[in-house]
């Protein structure tokens, strides 16, 4: 402990030089009073020199070590550039995609978005429907204002998720997100206008629709650059235009991953078509809420108050669920009640394989050091018989193994800037990165927190590499370390060295296990089928930049486009429906004779419905199993009819053909709709979900619906030739429309296998990583290995031992080394599995075949990193090796 | 690193050791330190103030001593020097060391 003493005393005249000058000062002057009492001459002679020379002596003892230890480091390393090399790189990646994963799930997990004032205070507003085992994070407005009123001291503001928007501004379009927001939200969280103002009061009310908007710093910027005359310019959203009344600080951008650019009053939502009502009182609006509370039990209030009054609210179209329960989270969305987005648990275990990495580094760097601390046995023992101390001895080799770790820090922040861009545009491309001060923005993508990040692991990582070699190479014998030289030591295989070269090895198959399961994943994703067909087929939509004002002229359109394309050669069929599949799906409520509708019944989730023009099922790939597809007759004047899915036929008729049952559909006093044929399942929400019950109508038949896109089946190998046809009848027929959009089934598919992709590519592209560290690490132990026993290597093959013989003796070493490592490796694996299960599709964490495959390849790795070397000893000369000795 | 006189004349490490025995006796300012030495050898060992702080400070710096400011008996401040723990043990290591060098010496001198 008393180490301590001094080393406080040199920290005392480093930091408080001049409390420490005046220290000596006085002493002296005691010192010369005694002396002149004791009637002594003045022995102390020049004072100031004296203190200088003290003070001196403190700094010179401390920096001339730090000074000597870095060159003699430095030395070491420039002897050695490839290992320098190796061991910076290594430990940069290492600490760089850590650095890369902190900085991103800091920002979703940690950090409070920007601008908030008491962030802490602020809590997000659920709905949590037990029965369906849902939690609503939108709610309709209804339920916002039902809260709102029910109890005076509750806070309650809400907002529009945000969505993308085309503004545009004189001839310019810029795409935007744009949130709409109620009367209290940026007062409620305390955001300030940077210019301008926010929304008045009048202009929330919620209906009339008040068309002003507010930009985010970030959006006048990019949009406006940053032009003071913003304030009162108009700009078109849709078919509105829109003043622009304020900028917000340019801190916040919304409080959600998304950023938010444009903000307008709720009541600027839409008005859904075919709906009875205004919006603010149907279930079709989408809300999110915010509430600020302010004292302990408010929390236990809202969540009480709101559940009161929301359970006795029945909405139209809405499946009111007796046990709903208003819940509260906190301003950081990932931490609240909500089910995590698959994006966020993939990168929270990719965050986790990347810390394995680092772990993995750091072993292969530890027993590189350790390499290298057992070749300069000889030369530390000289140095100690020299009479370095075994303490001076540790700071040297530490402080060598500091400057490799700042090395990588260097390579480590170089690194994480260009993968947390990589990174952020993989799991959050809309999210907004700025730091939560404006004033201390991000200086080309380096964030103080990441740099400091990076230091602090790279200086940890640095002290431990180093003190773990420095401490076993003071163990050995100082004479007989002399004694024995350096080479011709019989290798002694350590304990340490191969318990790092095994948990190298084993967790690399661990990290390759995973990377296994996630390509298997994919691939049994992928090969699910949606129903359809997607070969040499597409959906077209004309776009126009106010798409309301041509509802009619499309409607119009499309059976004219339709029979046009029908007749030309490159088309097989064409159809169309009111919804486009996977993108869109519309809940309807369905009465069967006798029975309650269909929704309440046990076996078919919610009923879904769709029309669709004759040929459409053929179209998109649907197969009709048993009656007939729609045709022309089925037209508005005939009698209502409906083609049921097979899933809904089984259900609702279980053993009974469908053909010729009456359905009620939407009220229970519609007229009969008499179903006359059943088609396959198809998916309507995504890759993965349990069947629907679909009914479908003619859409002849259901006057208030819009064609949603046109499906048009191409002859096989013309799908070019039949997009450029459908563009050209869509321009003749639709003259005034902006440009046409053309989907695939494997577009829209596309954006599903999002999660299970980048888990796929991160787990591959890491444990690659980690394969190629392991490898080098076997690699430099095997070659180690054979280099110690090169006398005994050239002496067996001096007394004859065949090149087999000694190839054999070099890799046998390596080779159960690895074995151990990989079995390791897999009772990890197996552990680990149930981490990442709920991430998998159609393959077990134990899966055999990945398991066996990753052992395989570590098993193949481990092999050529043993034969190099072990080839290399094979071919020594033994005349010129012992030569060399 | 200070070149002194008294250290010209004993061997290294000497003050340093004769300082921690000194201060067994416990704390005790810079010029006692000195008179004590001086003392005790009859004045052979004249302690030069020059030397006597620079080998404090070193004392100071491995953590072998504490310093502290306190009144003397004459009613100054003065700095007060206390031995640590590991100077204590510094300084056992230091005598037998000490006691065997000399012995050796002696012995080849044809003293002992």
């Amino acid at each position: 402990m008393s180490r301590l003493y001094g080393l406080r005393h040199r920290l005392y005249v480093l930091l408080r030089g001049d409390r420490y000058d005046d220290d000596v000062r006085r002493e002296l002057r005691f010192h010369r009073e005694l002396d002149r009492v004791a009637g002594e001459e003045n022995s102390l002679g020049n004072e100031t020199y004296y203190r200088e020379e003290v003070r001196r002596m403190t700094l010179h003892l401390w920096t001339d070590r730090v000074r000597q230890d870095l060159a003699y480091a430095w030395r070491g390393l420039r002897r050695a550039p490839g290992f320098t090399v190796a061991i910076a790189l290594m430990l940069g990646l290492g600490v760089g995609v850590n650095a890369a994963m902190y900085s991103l799930l800091d920002r979703v997990f940690v950090r409070v978005p920007g601008g908030v004032v008491r962030p802490d205070e602020v809590r997000r507003v659920y709905v949590d429907l037990p029965h369906q085992r849902f939690t609503m994070e939108g709610v309709p407005y209804p339920w916002v204002q039902a809260i709102e009123r029910a109890d005076s001291t509750v806070r309650l503001s809400a907002f529009s998720a945000p969505e993308s928007v085309l503004v545009r501004a004189d001839r310019r379009r810029l795409s935007a997100m744009r949130s709409l927001v109620t009367a209290d939200y940026f007062s409620l969280l305390g955001v300030r206008p940077e210019r301008g103002r926010f929304f008045a009061a009048e202009e929330n009310d919620i209906a009339t629709a008040t068309p002003v908007a507010v930009l985010s710093d970030a959006f006048w910027r990019r949009g406006f650059a940053a032009d003071p005359a913003v304030l009162g310019r108009r700009v078109k959203i849709g078919t509105t235009q829109y003043t622009i009344v304020g900028v917000a600080q340019p801190a916040f951008s919304g409080i959600d991953l998304d950023a938010v650019d444009v903000w307008s009053p709720a009541n600027n939502h839409d008005a859904q078509p075919g709906l009875p009502g205004p919006w603010y009182t149907t279930f079709s609006s989408s809300f999110r809420m915010i509430a600020r509370v302010h004292s302990a039990g408010a929390d236990q209030r809202i969540a009480t108050v709101g559940t009161a009054v929301l359970r006795p609210i029945k909405l139209q179209y809405f499946i009111s669920d007796s046990t709903l329960q208003v819940l509260t989270g906190p301003i950081i969305e990932a931490i609240g009640p909500m089910k995590q987005k698959s994006e966020v648990t993939v990168a929270t275990r990719v965050a986790g394989v990347a810390v394995l990495v680092l772990v993995i580094v750091m072993a292969n760097v530890m027993s590189l050091l350790l390499l290298r601390a057992t070749r300069r046995q000889r030369e530390i023992a000289v140095r100690r018989a020299l009479g370095i101390s075994r303490g001076r001895l540790v700071q040297q080799v530490v402080t060598e193994s500091l400057c490799l770790a700042a090395l990588g820090a260097v390579v480590a922040t170089v690194f994480s800037i260009w993968a947390s861009r990589m990174l952020r545009a993989l799991f959050f491309p809309n999210a907004h990165w700025a730091l939560a001060d404006g004033a201390s923005r991000a200086i080309g993508g380096l964030e103080p927190r990441v740099v400091l990040f990076v230091l602090v692991v790279s200086v940890l990582l640095g002290f431990a590499g180093g003190l773990v070699p420095a401490l076993q190479a003071l163990r050995p014998d100082l004479s007989e370390s002399l004694k024995a030289g350096m080479s011709s030591t019989s290798y002694r295989s350590s304990r340490l060295r191969n318990t790092l070269l095994v948990s190298q090895v084993a967790l690399c198959v661990v990290l390759l296990t995973g990377a296994g399961l996630f390509i298997r994943s994919l691939d049994n994703v992928r090969s699910i089928g949606t129903g359809f067909d997607g070969r040499d087929q597409f959906f077209a939509t004309p776009t126009f930049d106010e798409p309301a004002s041509h509802r009619d002229a499309v409607r119009a359109a499309f059976p004219l486009v339709a029979d046009r394309l029908r007749s030309l050669p490159e088309i097989a069929s064409v159809g169309y429906a009111s919804l486009t599949p996977l993108r869109e799906l519309s809940i309807h409520t369905v009465f069967l004779e006798d029975r309650d509708s269909v929704y309440q019944l046990k076996g078919p989730r919610l009923p879904l419905y769709t029309s669709v023009t004759p040929d459409y099922f053929r179209t998109v790939g649907l197969r009709l199993e048993t009656g007939r597809d729609f045709s022309s007759a089925d037209g508005a004047g005939g009698a209502p009819v409906t083609i049921v899915s097979a899933r809904a036929a089984k259900v609702l008729w279980p053993g009974e053909s469908p053909i010729g049952k009456c359905l009620f559909l939407g009220t229970r006093d519609a007229p009969c709709s008499r179903v006359v044929g059943v088609v396959s399942d198809a998916h309507e929400t995504g890759i993965i979900e349990r069947p629907f019950s679909q009914f479908y109508v003619p859409f002849a038949q259901a006057p208030k619906d819009d064609p949603s896109s046109l499906a048009v089946r191409a002859r096989p190998g013309q799908s070019a030739a039949a997009r450029r046809e459908t563009e050209k009848v869509f321009r003749d027929l639709i003259p005034d429309m902006s440009g046409i959009s053309v989907r695939t089934f494997d577009t829209i598919v596309e954006a599903e296998l999002r999660p299970w992709r980048l888990g796929a590519t991160l787990f591959s592209a890491l444990g690659l990583l980690a394969l190629v560290i392991a490898a080098i690490g076997v690699y430099a132990v095997v070659a180690y290995g054979a280099s110690q026993r090169t006398h005994e290597i050239v002496i067996r093959v001096a007394l004859g031992a065949q090149r087999r013989d000694v190839m054999d003796l070099v890799v046998r070493d390596g080779v159960g080394t690895v074995g151990v490592g990989i079995g390791v490796g897999i009772a990890i694996a197996l552990l680990l599995g149930r981490l990442i299960a709920s991430l998998l599709f159609g393959v077990l964490p134990h899966d055999p075949s990945v398991l066996i495959g990753a052992a395989v390849v570590l098993c193949a790795v481990g092999m050529m990193a043993c034969f190099v070397p072990a080839r290399r000893a094979a071919r020594l000369e033994p005349a010129s090796a012992l030569r060399a000795e | 690193m200070a070149t002194s006189d008294v250290r010209r004349e004993l061997p290294p490490g000497t003050l340093e050791m004769l300082i921690l025995r000194t201060l067994t006796l416990g704390s005790l300012h810079g010029y006692a330190i000195a008179q004590h030495i001086a003392n005790l050898s009859d004045g052979v060992l004249r302690v030069e103030q020059g030397s006597l702080y620079p080998a404090l400070e070193r004392l100071l710096n491995k953590g072998w001593l504490t310093a502290k400011w306190a009144e003397s008996p004459t009613k100054r401040q003065a700095r007060y020097y206390t031995i640590t723990r590991l100077g204590r043990r510094q300084l056992d290591v230091r005598e037998s060391d000490y006691d065997r060098v000399a012995h050796a010496i002696g012995r080849v001198l044809g003293r002992a």
